[in-house]
């Protein structure tokens, strides 16, 4: 708190009009993170953090009719008419594209280690993979890994705030949300788009990222639909788990300074088996 | 008896005391291990037996799954804080709801993700006395690796019994009882309404799988 409020002192003087958004932004999210745990304190047995959710839910029944109606058929008619090969070339280039911001992000974290390994798979993919259609950093064993802002927000040690369900994008909370707007102020792509004036290529590339990733889901998406109770909590649970284990998990590595899987965040799971609250 | 001989016996006996008293338990790692690889194994046999109809891989898997599973405690963590109002009856029927839409859960997901290969045991640690966490991968069938960890319990007549899978650090159980609850806070915490809900989803499931 006190180097976010000595750097945006040095920001007014320096008139950095966006660096002062982005640490305002810091500002209030730790301020609103520190609420969503009072609030947390009434689920504590259940880890839902869902102060909002009957206003998620609303945004939930909206997202659901235009999955139906728009998104569903769009992805289920991109699967029939690409074939396989040719979609995972399409996954390859939009990748890709976001390497220099795992790259960002794993800096951030100061896991130098995976920093060298995107850099290595974002010079080889762009240059003898063909702009990224081509993953060639993994056919010759160089692993892949996503980053992204609000799970270095999470490392960092920003509590995620509350659940949010984002118009379109869905699942969210809004640490996570923060993270979202601070890539697209930093993603080098936008700063290409603003500088040359090619506006189209802004709504292009969501469109074919949102296609893309809805359709390398589908099965996933239509398989937890059909096994819940409540879609909604289902889809909060897996988010949340998800999110919580990505964070927790990249902690462990720092300290063991050693890449491992994923491993469970169980500190939800003893939480509720071991004092008795599964009863 | 000698002083010497008698040191010597007592020596003997503490050491074998110190061995008698370390953690051991009645289940190994390697039965755990071998545990793990004949239910893969089965799971693979399902999953590529070309010959099966639908009702037949899922008479299978129901018949794999349902001795593997470790129901009870499930279904008492499922139902939380609900499981001490439940009438016996309420409680009964619940476990046999449960049993069947977890089984149908599970076999999808083993039939969407797995191949012709196996699991990939990384490793197993005993997280307690009677519990075992497996930790394993498989390769699904567009190229990915999911991990997948299985947390197992020793059960009273010695055998093994799966308590949760997680796929991808997604806890089924955790994402079954939250799914649940929910449903429970929704309807003021009626048993019953629960079961109907249940009752229908079990419908609608077997009719489209």
């Amino acid at each position: 708190m006190l180097i976010s409020c000595m750097l945006l002192l040095d920001c007014f003087y320096k008139k950095n009009l966006l660096f002062i958004k982005i640490i305002t932004f810091t500002l209030i999210l730790v301020g609103c993170s520190s609420l969503s745990t009072e609030n947390k304190d009434n689920y504590i047995d259940e880890q839902i953090n869902d102060p909002l959710e009957s206003i998620n839910k609303i945004t939930f029944s909206i997202n659901e009719s235009m999955d139906t109606y728009v998104f569903h058929p769009l992805a289920t008619g991109y699967r029939q008419i690409v074939p396989s090969f040719g979609r995972n070339l399409v996954r390859n280039f939009i990748d890709n594209l976001k390497t220099p911001s795992y790259f960002a992000n794993d800096m951030l974290q100061g896991n130098f280690h995976d920093a060298a390994i995107t850099l290595k798979r974002f010079l080889l993919n762009t240059t003898v993979g063909i702009l990224g259609l081509i993953d060639i950093a993994e056919l010759i064993e160089i692993p892949a890994h996503k980053n992204d802002f609000g799970k270095t927000l999470g490392i960092w040690g920003i509590d995620e705030g509350p659940y949010l369900i984002l118009p379109i994008l869905g699942s969210s909370n809004l640490r996570d949300t923060f993270g979202l707007i601070v890539e697209s102020f930093i993603d080098p792509i936008n700063y290409y788009i603003k500088n040359k004036k090619h506006y189209w290529i802004y709504p292009t590339r969501v469109g074919i990222t949102g296609i893309s990733l809805y359709e390398n889901q589908i099965d996933n998406i239509d398989d937890i639909k059909s096994m819940s109770l409540d879609y909604y909590s289902s889809m909060r649970s897996i988010y949340q788990q998800h999110r919580t284990s990505l964070i927790n998990s990249a902690k462990n590595d720092k300290k063991s300074n050693n890449p491992s899987l994923n491993k469970t965040d169980s500190s939800l799971f003893n939480m509720l088996f071991n004092t008795g609250i599964y009863r | 008896m000698t002083n010497f001989a008698f040191s010597r016996i007592v020596f003997i006996s503490l050491i074998a005391l110190l061995m008698s008293s370390e953690p051991g338990n009645s289940k190994s790692d390697i039965e755990a291990n071998e545990f793990m690889n004949t239910l893969s194994q089965h799971i693979v046999n399902i999953v590529t037996d070309d010959k099966l109809s639908k009702a037949e891989r899922n008479e299978k898997y129901y018949k794999l799954f349902v001795s593997s599973l470790d129901i009870l405690n499930i279904s008492k963590f499922i139902l939380s804080r609900y499981w001490d109002i439940a009438t016996p009856e309420q409680q009964q029927e619940f476990i046999n709801l449960l049993e069947k839409i977890t089984v149908m859960i599970w076999a999808n997901r083993f039939q969407m993700n797995y191949t012709n290969e196996s699991l990939e045991i990384l490793s197993i640690s005993n997280e307690d006395d009677r519990e075992w966490l497996v930790d394993s991968q498989i390769t699904n069938k567009n190229n990915d690796k999911i991990n997948l960890q299985w947390k197992l319990r020793e059960s009273d007549d010695n055998s093994f019994l799966i308590f949760d899978v997680l796929i991808n650090s997604i806890s089924m159980i955790i994402t079954q009882r939250l799914d649940y609850n929910a449903i429970m806070r929704a309807n003021n915490g009626n048993i019953d309404k629960l079961i109907e809900i249940m009752r229908t989803k079990l419908s609608q499931l077997q009719a489209s799988h």
